[in-house]
């Protein structure tokens, strides 16, 4: 059972206004991110990613990790510029079936029959993080206090 | 104990063939593993099966079935596990049970649930008849993604008596099938069933034709062309673009025949199975394909039909595991797999890939109640085969998991 995603984050990874990132490895070691055109929550808090190429890397990189059981990120920022990054792991491709061909023919329709669609890959999320720069950089002064520039924090 | 029931004992298990091959992914040596040994299914495991959802019609050579056994199984990397009904007492081994989990058809081993699968969905087309009245299931086989064009049930290499491939179960059917015409479609039929299937958007992504060989013509095997050409056509029929996604298994033609295929259809790819890579147990396994082309001379066109098709479009079967058939077969693993790959590897120089099938020794076949190779052979020959492909930059699609899903070492191209 994987983690369940928030309201507002899923608002945020099905908005195709928004700057969303997927980012895989492979057989080949080549780390790859990609633009995430279409994506969507389901109920139980897996995320399904819509793949439209067969050839690309970053299908190659989810097979491999569907394979072998190995993570996967995807990076998403909201309207507010917080950041957020979702790990998880492949569980299923879906290329046929009804639902394939409903989110197919939405396909069609949107590209106008210019863009296929490979595959809808079923992600379980292992992990969510908020990866906002200010909230980061807070945390890590309070974890690390040792790590900084001293002038910022001289005397005036 | 049996011979039969301690067959465990004598070769590695599949927990071990996955620690041993850590390269190959676990879920296609579970693949490899299937095909080996076959399946059974529970009554919970059929009990699931929907024949109006479900695929459950079968058409192939003389057989048309329409029961309630699912032709096939998808595992969750949505690939096909193309799998046959088995018992121990015709492989020597244990078939994998699939049995209900919640609800859900499972892979069993031993009482221990090993991976979730689903049945093949029905295709639309399935359900309608021709202007004719035919039946339109029995005209087309549809796969996941694939439409399969049996063109014809006989193969004229039993002509000869013991002339046809000694692992092929198609003898059975050839003293009802040799005076069969050439073609069993009625091209109408074929051309309005294609235009259905196509229908149904997002579903097909390639059309395969095959047959049994024909040896006929004022050249060999021109009769086998003419068939095709016209079948061919008959589907080309259907499509806006010259060529559309294609491949043809068939025997392996020569120039002037290859050239008129490809300039007289829309044909894409061609895939003629050398079945057996070493010219001596070549002879020894398909006498008919020796008799009539010959090893190096299948080579040769093989070559050519690159010229032709390009680099990825042109590859060719292998029964994987057959090189270790008794008596003349490969004496070891090892043997089979060094000669194999090494064979393989002057392929792929020459841009030829291979798609191999995992060998069942099928009642019916020559080879009936042979053992077949450990699991761990497999393992190392679909890796093997893989790396080839990967060094000689073949391009994975023309018989990787959607255009045709029998091979586990095609599916290994999709990483
Ligand atoms: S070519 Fe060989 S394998 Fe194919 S149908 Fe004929 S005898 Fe069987």
């Amino acid at each position: 059972m994987g983690i369940k995603i928030s309201d507002t984050l899923k608002k945020v990874l099905e908005n195709e206004q928004l700057v969303r990132v997927i980012i895989s490895n492979g057989k080949e070691g080549k780390t790859h991110g990609s633009r995430i055109h279409k994506m969507s929550v389901l109920d139980n808090g897996n995320i399904l990613y819509f793949e439209y190429l067969e050839s690309s890397l970053t299908n190659k990189n989810l097979i491999y990790s569907l394979w072998f059981d190995k993570e996967i990120e995807i990076f998403a920022e909201d309207e507010a510029f917080h950041d957020y990054s979702i790990r998880g792991i492949p569980k299923k491709a879906i290329i046929e079936g009804e639902f394939f061909e409903a989110e197919y023919r939405k396909v069609q329709e949107k590209f106008d029959g210019q863009i296929d669609l490979s595959t809808i890959w079923e992600i379980e999320v292992t992990s969510v993080e908020n990866t906002d720069l200010l909230e980061l950089s807070k945390k890590e002064q309070e974890t690390y206090p040792m790590i900084q520039h001293l002038d910022r924090i001289a005397k005036d | 104990m049996s011979e039969q029931e301690n067959w465990r004992e004598k070769e590695p298990s599949l927990k071990e063939v996955i620690v041993n091959n850590p390269e190959v992914p676990p879920l296609m040596l579970l693949k490899a593993d299937v095909c080996r040994r076959g399946i059974t299914y529970t009554k919970a495991a059929l009990d699931l099966v929907d024949s109006n959802i479900h695929q459950t019609e079968i058409k192939y050579l003389f057989r048309e079935d329409k029961g309630n056994v699912p032709v096939a199984l998808s595992p969750r990397d949505g690939s096909s596990l193309i799998v046959f009904l088995a018992t121990n007492a015709e492989t020597g081994r244990d078939p994998y049970v699939v049995d209900a989990l919640d609800g859900i058809p499972y892979i069993f081993d031993n009482g221990e649930p090993i991976e979730e699968v689903h049945y093949w969905t029905k295709p639309d087309y399935y359900s309608q008849k021709t202007s004719r009245g035919t039946e339109m299931w029995k005209v087309v086989n549809a796969r996941p993604q694939r439409l399969d064009i049996d063109t014809n049930d006989c193969c004229h290499f039993w002509d000869k008596p013991g002339g046809g491939c000694k692992y092929c179960f198609a003898a059975g059917a050839y003293n009802d099938a040799k005076n069969l015409p050439k073609c069993r479609l009625n091209l109408d039929d074929l051309r309005e069933t294609v235009g259905a299937a196509l229908k149904q958007k997002g579903r097909f992504s390639t059309i395969m034709l095959t047959g049994g060989s024909i040896l006929s013509g004022k050249e060999v095997l021109d009769d086998e062309v003419d068939m095709y050409i016209e079948v061919l056509q008959a589907v080309g029929a259907n499509f806006k673009t010259r060529r559309f996604p294609s491949q043809l298994v068939a025997t392996a033609f020569n120039e002037r025949q290859l050239e008129r295929l490809h300039e007289k259809t829309g044909l894409m790819g061609y895939t003629p199975d050398i079945e057996v890579l070493n010219a001596e147990k070549f002879k020894w396994i398909c006498p008919g394909k020796e008799e009539f082309v010959g090893y190096h001379e299948w080579k040769r066109r093989l070559y050519h039909a690159v010229d032709v098709f390009g680099k990825g479009n042109v590859n060719t079967g292998i029964v994987g595991g057959v090189e270790t058939a008794t008596p003349y077969g490969f004496k070891t693993e090892e043997e089979a797999l060094r000669f194999t790959l090494e064979e393989a590897e002057e392929l792929a120089e020459h841009g030829v890939s291979c798609a191999a099938s995992i060998w069942q020794a099928s009642p019916g076949s020559v080879f009936r109640n042979q053992k077949t190779p450990t699991l761990d052979y497999f393992a190392k020959l679909m890796h093997g085969l893989d790396e080839i492909r990967r060094k000689n930059d073949i391009p994975p699609f023309l018989d990787d998991y959607k255009r045709c899903g029998s091979h586990p070492n095609t599916d290994l191209g999709r990483m």
